[in-house]
């Protein structure tokens, strides 16, 4: 199975579990296929310099490489989008954007700053080229937020589809066709091997599929601790004499030796549960450096890439 | 200051930090603390877990405040010390403020009934900041407890509690809005006009899409808090000086990038805003223990055998190593703007920390201070 599949890519999982790192390792990799590739986080840090680095700036694009780029969008930046439709004079559209009571309507109004996000993400995935039907992007692969903010946004057009009316709603019917499309959007829901994270990644894929009918591409257990130690180590290790150790080191050995059992059974659990759940599960190792940048992307670039990548621990 | 004795004589402590790191748990602990110090302590928490909630008896403010039991008793003596612990209910504060401000009943009946102040009350980011505050002012004017501590809500932009009450102040500042909502005002200048023009293009622009009366909510809501504006203004102001004068700020981080970033930032900010930032306080970190001299370059021997002994010390060392890793992106991330700082460190427990005894677990390891920490 090759990740990076359809045109869109929405990568959503609980806060913390990986999904900037995902996102950019499934960016890098559709880039590399020669796709033409946009990374997108919504209402996040932009962590995605620090991921991969950047060259230089266009637009409001981060030029990551030859066929990748970056940006964020946030409920700010399409206000401001919005305002500037509709009050052309930019000194103007500014001030009224910059009053403080904007923010508060954008806010107060029910998920306004989530239909003109993905709104944006329908206008850069059906934008063409000037001189042919081709895509702009071939590929664009977008950090969604934390899991309840997440099914926010991508319920956003369908709720507000009852609300609207005319173009606004056929706007809106077309946004949801869009995530609905199996041929061209793929959720991937992103994990880690523990209890919460794995407890709303079950949630999340139960109400994608049956309440936004969505297509899973993928749930990525990321972070697997590595398995150490054989079954019978620990007996081996209480047997032998531990007299020539420096001091201190025997309880050291024993508590890490603990430790790393017991968070390798828990991760085999956790990723028998989701194994248990579901057809498409891709597993990557915990990587034990203490810097995590481009080096650690690529290596899980290249994972994702090998055919059997479904079971890599 | 130590944390210790921050505990024991401060009035108003405030833990902030990125979500996710354990905040409300290190705010409960530390409020256990001040209670076994033989302080009358309330900590009021945004969202605690379920379990955690369950076993102190965590109610949501407004119905019978329950104390903790026994937070006081340390090895079977009684400090004397009590702990009650809440869960902030941000509608119902923003109702009460409402309540307090508005000049007659009428007026906080329209208030209530009004679609936008429901939304607001309830629903927008800086809200939940704002109402903490108040929260902790109320429960500071009470004179009830010795101490108060305020878990603070997760915000993406950390200092947004800090500026909340501030910004809805002038947000809810009408008068400057006369030029947008009274359509006969000739506000003067040609600009003024020009925008209120815009203004309520892009008002009636969302009306149109929406089906609703944002635009009437918005001029009603504005009207209705029209007088008020003062007694909010006033009551924001007195807020930050009971923070900047008898306030001590804790930062709660776990060792992991993404909130060590947040953390260093939120440091920054609290300089900014001369806020007394006085302890940080790191959660959740791998207790690493190998010393250089002669425990790591001997186990890194013995790692080289492929036994089981051998495997036992691999594991030993990817233990050591995340425990350095910890360490030193901690170190990295926060010397800037900790220089001056006590850390507190907190190892990650192989369990939940879900009742009492696991709060107890937490306080004990947490006050030992800096020389705990991974080495
Ligand atoms: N496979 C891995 N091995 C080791 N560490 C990892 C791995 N994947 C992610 N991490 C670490 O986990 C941390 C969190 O990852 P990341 O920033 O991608 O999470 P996120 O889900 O995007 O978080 P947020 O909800 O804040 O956006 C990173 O600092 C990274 O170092
Ligand atoms: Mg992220």
């Amino acid at each position: 199975m090759s990740l990076p599949e359809k045109r869109l890519i929405i990568v959503g999982g609980k806060g913390g579990v990986g999904k900037s790192v995902i996102a950019a390792a499934v960016a890098l990799l559709a880039a590399r296929q020669g796709k033409k590739t946009l990374l997108l986080g919504v209402d996040t840090l932009d962590r995605f310099d620090a991921l991969l680095g950047y060259q230089g700036e266009e637009k409001s694009l981060k030029i990551v490489e030859d066929n990748l780029y970056s940006t964020i969008l946030n409920p700010k930046s399409v206000a401001n989008d919005f305002i500037e439709t509709h009050v052309p004079i930019r000194t103007l559209s500014k001030k009224i954007a910059n009053s403080g009571l904007f923010k508060y309507w954008f806010e107060a109004t029910p998920m306004l700053s989530e239909l003109l996000m993905l709104g944006k993400i329908w206008k850069l995935v059906t934008e063409t080229k000037r001189r042919s039907a081709e895509p702009v992007w071939d590929c664009i692969v977008v950090e969604a937020p934390a899991t309840g903010h997440s099914l926010g946004l991508l319920g956003a057009s369908e709720t507000a589809a009852q609300l609207l009316v005319g173009p606004m709603r056929s706007k809106a019917d077309e946004i949801t066709a869009m995530l609905r499309d199996p041929e061209l959007c793929n959720l991937i829901i992103t994990t880690l091997a523990e209890e919460m994270p794995v407890a709303e990644a079950l949630e999340l894929q139960k109400l994608a599929t049956q309440k936004l009918g969505m297509t899973i591409g993928a749930i990525v257990i990321n972070a697997i601790y590595p398995k150490i130690l054989q079954d019978k180590d620990a007996d081996a290790l209480s047997a032998v004499s531990k007299e020539a150790y420096p001091e201190g080191l025997s309880d050291a050995l024993e508590n890490a030796v603990q430790y790393s059992t017991e968070r390798r059974a828990r991760a085999e659990h956790f990723r028998d549960v989701i194994r248990n759940e579901t057809q498409h599960c891709v597993e990557l190792p915990f990587l034990l450096s203490e810097k995590f940048g481009r080096e650690q992307i690529e290596e899980l670039a290249d994972l994702l890439s090998k055919p059997g990548s479904g079971r890599v621990v | 200051m130590s944390l210790e004795q921050l505990l024991g004589h401060g009035e108003v402590l405030v833990v902030c930090g990125s979500g996710g790191v354990g905040k409300t748990t290190i705010s409960a602990s530390l409020a256990l603390k001040a209670a076994q110090l033989g302080r009358k302590v309330a900590v009021c928490t945004i969202d605690p877990a379920r379990r955690l909630a369950d076993s102190l008896g965590i109610v949501i403010e407004g119905t019978d405040l329950v104390q903790v039991k026994d937070a006081g008793v340390v090895d079977g003596q009684d400090s004397g010390g009590e702990m009650t612990a809440l869960m902030l209910d941000t509608k119902r504060t923003f109702d009460k403020l409402v309540e307090k401000y508005a000049p007659s009943e009428e007026m906080v009946q329209t208030i209530f009934g009004n679609a936008l102040y429901q939304r607001i009350s309830s629903q927008v980011s800086g809200t939940q900041e704002y109402m903490a505050l108040e929260k902790l002012y109320e429960l500071h004017g009470t004179g009830h407890y010795d101490l108060i501590i305020l878990d603070t809500p997760p915000t993406r932009h950390a200092l947004d509690f800090l500026t909340a009450p501030e910004r809805m102040a002038r947000v809810l500042d009408s008068s400057s809005l006369q030029w947008i909502l009274n359509p006969s005002s000739s506000a003067g200048k040609m600009s003024f006009k020009l925008i209120k023009t815009g203004f309520r293009k892009v008002a009636h622009k969302l009306d149109e899409i929406f089906g609703m009366k944002v635009f009437n909510d918005l001029i009603e809501f504005f009207r209705a808090f029209d007088g008020m504006y003062d007694g909010f203004k006033d009551r924001s102001a007195a807020v930050k000086t009971l923070l900047q004068n008898k306030g001590s700020f804790v930062v709660a981080t776990s060792p992991e990038q993404n909130p060590l970033d947040e953390a260093a930032y939120l440091m920054s900010q609290l300089n900014n805003f001369r806020m007394p930032l006085k302890a940080l306080v790191i959660n959740r970190y791998h207790h690493s223990v190998l010393n250089e001299q002669s425990q790591r370059p001997f186990a890194e021997e013995k790692a080289q055998e492929s036994d089981a002994i051998g495997r036992c010390f691999k594991a030993l060392l990817a233990y050591d190593d995340l425990g350095r890793g910890d360490r030193q992106r901690t170190q990295a991330a926060l010397a800037k703007h900790g220089k001056d700082l006590d850390y507190y460190w907190v190892p990650r427990f192989s369990q939940d920390v879900s009742d009492l005894a696991g709060l107890r677990r937490v306080t004990s390891r947490m006050m030992l201070g800096d020389n705990h920490g991974p080495h």
